[in-house]
């Protein structure tokens, strides 16, 4: 009798572990297509996904508009140093210094050959004045905390830099880590606070990594 | 006593050949720029961008060459052709009656664009086409102007720009269309170049909100108060105009190192050409006064002697007339030459001052194209998380081959 059992479920579990399996596979496969079409699948993450990728793509973008300010505070830079090396050499220098405003031509034709279509009006008023350069993206007067900080080598955290000795010469603040687990923004923020040589640009792309790092920490914890 | 009155007619004629030719210039009315007496409202400045002009250079090599030998040189005017924008710019912020003037790459959505192309361009003349639009695709103007130089802008002490009468032109002319507008008008071309910009960037998420009706744009909705994917792309805009400032802080710095070598050339350039104008006129007068006293004292000279009936010899009015204008024909055909000469003088000063035009638009260019490669990366970047942000708002998944 006991054998009779035993062969009956033997039978009962060949026919019905494959077809339960089965079932589950496609079970799995139907949740997954429903997972590409529509976000929200269920289980845990049902809550979470579309706000959380909504946020997540928010902080990407954020990072991704640090990482241009910092681009163009680099060239805001490169700019500063191509004046000051053309001012050295003693050329150009002349920008801002051709006059605007005021007439003085004499329009002719004849000799020239040529025709104007030209449908100027006269003018009233206006006297010259000196053209001034549009100014883009100027730099902004930020928190100099940063160079207090590096002051103060007693209250560095441990970290990695501790030993470099580049923090005793104020290039990476102590607060700031070792970098080790920045992510590719984060890197290239930290590289080009590093290799900037203008103390308060440096500390500008310091606070721009700090803010970003500590930013990118807070909403992680959250 | 007629035969003296001739002699004496036909001697003034001889005179006149050998002074100083007619100058034929008619002169213009210097111009200036039209300034506001007052600050204008925030709402009708409207933001002008200024392509960089069309040189004016064929591509075709055997066609540069041909421009070359009168003496009009590629770099030269590739470097003209983000001067004259840069002027313009200049002379239009000077006015106060816009808002950000800037140089602008040619996709930029802006709500006023300039275009423009050099049609001539020497020392003495500037002769340039200019087209305006704005955003919503109304036509401003699209005019030629042509300028003769100040040549008091050419002495040594001054800073003037020899054309500005032709940019302060431009100037009141825009302004003139600028005038015209209703006070809608502003607004809409605010908002148009605003969803255009957005569209261009997020077109999944914006596309259905500008009508184009025959080239015109208009809106056809509008994003709702604090909607997010406009202030997200509102911030990239701001960005855009950092970029954008950031560029014409190079093209300033062209401007900047271009002006004194410019400004030489110019000058000189400006000297030859007058030279060659002059020589020019003396040449062409002499040779048809000349011709013409030949033929006056043919004919006189023919008539005295059928009239009385006697001998004819060298020694009356007729013949001397055409001696004298046979002199002055042989001394236009060499002030012909002359020009030649002074043809190979402008075309050598151009060359020289084209290498270093090079140099200049060469260093520059370098790195405009270097921050215009390491920007559109980052568009690139932020057209693709617009458009996931887009899919997490709405659920509506972009299609990945619309940008």
């Amino acid at each position: 009798m006991k054998r009779l059992l035993r062969l009956l479920f033997a039978l009962l579990a060949v026919v019905f572990v494959p077809l339960l399996e089965s079932g589950q596979e496609s079970g799995s496969e139907e949740a997954k297509k429903k997972g590409e079409t529509a976000s929200p699948p269920s289980e845990l993450t049902k809550v979470e996904t579309s706000e959380e990728r909504r946020e997540g793509l928010d902080r990407k973008l954020d990072s991704s508009l640090s990482e241009f300010d910092a681009l163009i505070l680099r060239e805001q830079e490169i700019l500063e140093q191509r004046r000051e090396a053309s001012a050295a050499a003693g050329g150009g220098g002349g920008a801002g210094t051709a006059e605007v405003g005021g007439g003085g031509e004499e329009g002719s034709e004849g000799a020239e050959g040529g025709e104007g279509a030209e449908g100027g009006e006269g003018a009233e008023g206006g006297e010259e004045t000196e053209a001034s350069e549009a100014r883009g993206t100027g730099t902004s007067p930020d928190d100099p905390s940063g160079e207090e900080v590096a002051a103060e080598e007693g209250a560095r955290p441990e970290g990695s830099e501790a030993e470099t000795g580049e923090i005793s010469n104020g290039r990476i603040p102590p607060d700031v880590g070792d970098g080790s687990d920045d992510d590719i923004v984060a890197g290239q923020l930290r590289e080009a606070a590093m290799k900037e040589e203008d103390p308060e640009l440096r500390e500008k792309l310091w606070d721009e990594y700090r803010a970003y790092k500590f930013g990118e920490k807070k909403k992680t914890k959250g | 006593m007629a035969k003296m009155v001739r002699v004496v007619v036909l001697s003034s004629a001889l005179a006149v050949l050998s002074v100083a030719p007619l100058a034929f210039a008619l002169d213009d009315e210097p111009v200036e720029a039209l300034q506001a007496i007052q600050e204008i409202p925030e709402d009708r400045l409207l933001d002008v961008g200024i392509h960089i002009f069309d040189a004016g250079i064929p591509d075709d090599e055997s066609k540069k060459l041909v421009l070359e030998e009168k003496g009009v040189f590629e770099e030269i005017r590739k470097s003209e052709a983000r001067w004259i924008p840069m002027n313009l710019k200049r002379t239009l912020e000077s006015t106060g009656y816009w808002g950000a003037v800037r140089m602008v790459p040619s996709a930029t959505s802006v709500d006023v664009i300039i275009d423009g192309a050099i049609v001539a361009s020497t020392g003495k003349t500037l002769e340039i086409d200019v087209v305006v639009f704005d955003a919503t695709g109304r036509s401003w103007l699209s005019r030629r102007y042509k300028q003769e130089a100040d040549p008091l802008a050419y002495e040594e002490e001054s800073t003037q720009e020899p054309f500005q009468s032709l940019y302060n032109r431009i100037a009141n002319d825009l302004l003139k269309e600028r005038n015209d507008l209703e006070y809608e008008d502003f607004a809409e071309i605010g908002r148009v170049s605003e969803l255009k910009f957005a569209s261009d960037l997020a077109p999944v998420a914006f596309q259905d909100y500008l009508a184009v009706k025959k080239g015109r744009y208009s809106p056809a909705r509008l994003p709702a108060e604090g909607d997010p994917m406009m202030a997200r792309v509102s911030e990239i805009r701001e960005r855009d105009h950092m970029f954008i400032d950031t560029l014409n802080e190079y093209y300033a710095d062209l401007y900047s190192k271009m002006e004194v070598p410019y400004r030489g050339w110019r000058s000189n350039s400006y000297e030859e050409q007058l030279a060659l104008d002059e020589l020019n006129r003396a040449a062409k007068w002499r040779t048809i006064l000349g011709a013409a006293a030949v033929i006056g004292g043919v004919i006189a000279s023919s008539k005295e002697c059928e009239n009385r009936r006697r001998e004819c010899g060298w020694s009356n009015a007729g013949e001397v007339a055409v001696l004298g204008g046979m002199v002055a024909v042989m001394d236009g055909l060499d002030k012909f030459a002359q020009t030649k000469m002074n043809r190979e003088a402008l075309k050598e000063l151009a060359g020289s001052f084209d290498s270093e035009a090079q140099e200049l638009l060469f260093d520059v260019e370098g790195e405009v194209l270097r921050l215009k490669g390491s920007v559109e990366t980052q568009y690139a970047s932020w057209r693709q998380i617009l458009r996931d942000l887009f899919a997490a708002e709405t659920g509506i998944a972009a299609d990945p081959n619309k940008s």
